[in-house]
């Protein structure tokens, strides 16, 4: 061999070296590279014992270059040893993640919040009214006379006895969002497109209704509103709220604040276990009636409007297909139910 | 009111080529809703399960099904018209009728027949009876009870021997009793309206007839009475005055109307004859105190497209009413309509008319049309969005909200400190434990607390409810928006902590300036314990609840409580600025610090103390630890704190640090006794 040759082998080994520990990730990886390129067994090591085969006037250089060489790979090893991080450690990974506190929104804020979603995104806004209230907008102004029996079909909870005004009447927890109908009529605003999600009161308790509930109210009204509005309405409802394929359908009934009055039913998938041939009533709706809005101060000859409503309760639970037997369960604030929302 | 009907009945006066299922489908969607039909084997026939709306009682009966049956098929129903065979000399027996109320009974219809056979009914009769639920009892009770749920009308038997002096007075009860049917004794005060006989009153009218003159197998001769009796005087009567409730009443109170009774009474007599024999043994009683005239309605014809929003031509809706009963005149763009009897009540107006072509139509042939009409926008509401903010921040930071109602009883007032006299009360509740309205949210808050502390380790709620605040009694009470926030702790600092911790976290979030939300120790309710609560100025108040308060609820474990007054925070925040805090240029100076100081002292004496003597250079102060442990000397706790200190225009020197924090330490150790802790 002579001195070319023995350099070129030299650069060669360096070569090779650096592309090694390029190709390293781990610090075991680089230190069987340092072994194997300055190890005793290494081809650097034995060109080193080699330095005998040159001629006497070339070994200098040759040595020189040589040392060179490996004070260079010994750098280059110790930078890739600082450079790369210790050796990736084994990690239960199916170990349980940090538990985070976890609050809960209660089931009907849940609802209400969809509901309120649904309406504002065709222009509703929402709006709250007394849930203490006069007879005068829960019952007079809405078209029920006085002593009517209808009066009767709402079980309400009175606060007085007797008259304490003599148009407003007596005072009375509201059976129904319906009385917010003439006090958002007085407030002037034209056009209506009113939605009211509230307390509501009735005097009953047992599996399928408790003594305070909530009702959402719904009252668009403008010039030239019709049945088909309605419907056009009630099925965007229906739609976002049950699912794309449901239907909704109305059917005649009475309502003494509507005229026509409906009851309206939302279709049922498949195999469904509720209802009745496949339809679930959901509530009611109708055309507000003229006496109603000549109560609220509004002419109607110039406008017409429509009023739908529901109890946000049942039909949330409608809705998420739970298996509710009770519903008292939903105001009773047991925590093992609470927490399952 | 929900009756029951055999469909082959309803067959009898209309042709009908469909299964009972096609008919109650059917019916449903255009007026009476039948939920329900069963196969009733006695009868070999379905019986249908009808809910009639209150306002359409002449839907109530086979006939008035029939009828409407025909609108929706299209087929006519054939009601017969019967009438009476005349009174032969031979055969008059006497009776007399006067009607004293002519106000409260609008028609008496009535008649003698004698020589009947009183037995058991045949059983087509007997069977119809039971299969709908009405027990069988002789062939005239049998009768006026077929009738009634034939015509949608009541009917009453008398025995005619037993009717005192054959004279029968319609008056008011002058506050005697009678013993009605079955055994009964109802003492009738003034207001109530007697059939009565020269003796005693006979029969509630429009409710229940009387023991006296009850059907029995003696019975040889019969009166028959059709009445007509006004509506909210049965109504008050039945459900208020003596709560009899009957299927008279049922009928009566929904406001029948009065042409009706003398088409029942023909039915009522044809039915006698037949079945029990008998002759004509009056001439017809007839006394009228209504007025036999026909209304009419003027309805535009465009009123049915500004309803509907389709247009249905003249001829269409010609047929519709013409099948429903009405007759139409046209002219130009006006139909005059004339009710039939049936109809008075409920049709009012031309609105009504709309409705019964509308529904015939059929609802499914209208098309479902957003409203294109303006969107409006108004200012209102943001309170309500303010609200939902607070739900959503305090269950995002762990808290489960409670929905409690807000009715309450004795017990939440001992608990919240209150009287009867501080809150609204129910004139009617449903029961004592939901007498009155809260005007607090503490004590329905401590219940959940009481009821489900065993049920998990700590519990955290809010709720976000109204509160009723009673004004005087001629003005509606002050409705105010509440938050209550609460926690429950073993250790009760931390209970307290908790919920002044999220007070904290949701003002910041809300964008409250932490300035102005502002702890002020003071003495609230005894609801609160004493020395462990504090105002939160403007807005409400937070404390431990009390020892007797927990006592009265059954909780065992100590429960924190704050309560806020929602448009009052709302106020805060819209007082509140958002500032941006520019990122500082220099690096802060932090210290730890760690004292000994009297046990009396309060923390915010010592972050004042702090914050007033680092001046301008202070950045911030963080409390890390209070240590009461071993090591700590007499009458001291050991509490340590992160400083720390900035200035804008340089760094600060450990020299100017340390300078500031040995006047810090000589001013606590003068102030609150402080040691410096090593």
């Amino acid at each position: 061999m002579n001195l070319a040759e023995y350099l070129n082998k030299l650069l060669a080994i360096e070569q090779e070296c650096t592309n090694f520990l390029t190709a390293a990730n781990e610090k075991t990886e680089v230190s069987d590279i340092k072994n194997k390129f300055l190890g005793r067994k290494s081809e650097l090591t034995a060109l080193l014992r080699s330095i005998v085969e040159l001629r006497p006037e070339e070994r200098g250089e040759a040595g020189k270059a040589a040392n060179e060489t490996r004070t260079k790979i010994e750098s280059l090893v110790n930078q890739k040893l600082n450079a790369t991080p210790e050796n990736a450690e084994v990690l239960d990974v199916s170990l349980p993640g940090d538990k985070f506190s976890e609050g809960h929104l209660h089931l009907t804020t849940q609802a209400i919040k969809e509901i309120t979603k649904i309406f504002e995104k065709i222009g509703f806004y929402k709006v709250r009214y007394p849930e203490v209230d006069w007879d005068w907008y829960a019952f007079t102004s809405l078209n029920f006379p006085l002593n009517h029996p209808a009066r009767d079909d709402w079980e309400t909870f009175f606060i007085d006895k007797t008259e304490q005004d003599p148009k407003l009447g007596k005072r009375v927890l509201t059976p129904h969002t319906s009385s917010g109908q003439v006090r958002e009529m007085q407030t002037g605003r034209m056009p209506i497109r009113m939605i009211n999600i509230s307390k509501t009161y009735r005097r009953q308790i047992d599996i399928s209704h408790t003594p305070m509930f909530h009702q959402f109210e719904g009252l668009l009204i403008d010039k030239g509103i019709t049945i088909a509005h309605l419907k056009g309405v009630l099925d965007y409802f229906v739609k976002e709220f049950f699912g794309p394929d449901r239907k909704v359908r109305i059917r005649p009934y009475n309502f003494r604040f509507t005229e026509p009055s409906f009851e309206v039913d939302v279709s049922l998938p498949d195999g469904s276990k509720i209802g009745k041939n496949g339809w679930l009533e959901i509530g009611g709706a109708g055309m507000v009636h003229p006496k109603v809005l000549e109560a609220g101060g509004i002419d109607p000859k110039v406008y017409s409007g429509f009023a739908f409503g529901w109890g946000v309760e049942r039909n949330k639970i409608v809705q998420k297909g739970i298996q509710i037997d009770d519903i008292r369960i939903l105001y009773q604030n047991d925590i093992r139910f609470l927490k399952q929302f | 009111m929900d009756i029951k009907i055999p469909f082959k009945w309803i067959k009898e006066y209309i042709e009908l080529n469909c299964t009972a299922k096609e008919f109650a489908e059917k019916l449903s969607l255009t007026g009476p809703s039948i939920e329900k039909y069963k196969y009733n084997e006695l009868i070999d026939d379905e019986v249908l399960e009808i809910e009639v709306t209150s306002n359409r009682v002449d839907m109530a009966s086979v006939i008035g099904l029939a009828r409407e049956a025909s609108a929706v098929f299209g087929n006519k129903a054939d009601i017969p018209e019967f009438s009476i065979p005349a009174l032969k000399t031979e055969d008059m027996l006497p009776i007399e009728v006067k009607v004293l109320e002519p106000k409260l009974c609008s028609r008496f219809t009535g008649i003698v027949i004698k020589g009947i056979e009183v037995k058991e009914s045949p059983l087509w009769l007997k069977n119809r009876l039971l299969a709908i639920g009405l027990n069988s009892i002789n062939n005239i009770v049998d009768i006026t009870n077929y009738v009634m749920v034939e015509y949608g009308q009541p009917v009453h038997a008398y025995d005619y021997d037993l009717i005192s002096d054959h004279k029968i007075i319609v008056r008011k009860s002058n506050n005697e009793s009678i013993n009605v049917l079955g055994g009964k004794e109802f003492k009738m005060s003034n207001e109530v309206l007697v059939i009565a006989d020269n003796n005693s009153a006979i029969g509630i009218a429009g409710i229940k007839g009387g023991a006296k003159c009850e059907i029995t197998n003696n019975t040889k001769n019969v009166f028959i009475e059709v009445g007509n009796f006004n509506a909210e005087l049965i109504r008050k009567i039945s459900t208020k005055v003596l709560d009899l409730r009957t299927d008279a009443s049922n009928f009566f109170e929904k406001g029948l109307s009065p042409v009706l009774a003398m088409i029942t009474l023909k039915r009522v007599v044809e039915l006698i004859l037949k079945e029990a024999g008998g002759v004509v043994a009056s001439e017809v009683i007839d006394i009228k105190n209504f007025e036999e005239t026909q209304k009419s309605v003027t309805m535009k014809h465009s009123l049915v497209k500004e309803t509907l929003g389709v247009d249905i031509p003249i001829p269409e809706i010609k047929t519709i009413l013409l099948a429903l009963g009405f007759e139409v005149n046209v002219t130009d763009e006006f139909l005059n309509i004339t009710v039939p009897y049936y109809r008075e009540k409920d049709i009012e107006f031309d609105y009504d008319i709309v409705e019964e072509i509308a529904r015939i139509y059929g609802y499914e042939k209208i098309p479902s049309i957003l409203p294109a009409t303006t969107i409006p926008i108004y200012n209102v509401g943001s309170d309500l969005k303010f609200e939902d903010s607070i739900r959503e921040i305090l269950s995002g930071a762990g808290f489960t909200e409670l929905f409690t109602y807000s009715m309450i009883g004795e017990r939440e007032l001992k608990l919240s400190f209150c009287t009867e006299d501080d809150v609204i009360k129910i004139d009617n509740p449903i029961s004592a434990d939901f007498a009155f309205l809260r005007r607090e949210l503490g004590s329905t808050t401590l219940k959940a607390f009481a009821e489900n502390e065993a049920r998990a380790e700590e519990l955290d709620f809010f709720e976000v409810s109204n509160i009723y605040i009673p004004l005087n009694s001629t003005d509606l009470p002050k409705e105010k928006s509440t938050l209550v926030i609460a926690s429950n702790n073993k250790t009760p600092e931390k209970a307290f902590l908790k919920v002044k911790g999220a007070v904290e976290f949701l003002a910041k979030k809300l964008g409250i300036e932490e300035s102005l939300l502002k702890f002020l120790p003071a003495k609230l309710s005894p609801f609160y314990k004493n020395g462990s609560s504090a105002k939160i100025e403007e807005v409400g108040e937070i404390g431990l609840v009390s020892s007797e308060s927990l006592n009265i609820a059954g909780a065992k474990v100590a429960v924190a409580v704050a309560q806020i007054d929602i448009l009052s925070l709302f106020d805060l925040k819209n007082s509140s600025q958002k500032r941006f805090k520019p990122i500082p240029e220099f690096p802060l100076a932090v210290r730890d610090l760690a004292f000994f100081i009297n046990n009396a002292t309060v923390w915010d004496e010592v972050k004042t103390a702090v914050t007033q003597i680092s001046g301008e250079l202070f950045n911030s102060i963080e409390l890390f630890d209070i240590y009461t442990g071993r090591g700590v000397p007499q009458g001291k706790k050991g509490i340590a704190f992160h400083l720390s200190l900035y200035s804008p225009v340089k760094t600060l020197t450990d020299s100017e640090v340390d300078l500031i924090v040995s006047e810090i330490t000589q001013k606590l150790s003068e102030e609150f006794g402080a040691v410096l802790r090593s």
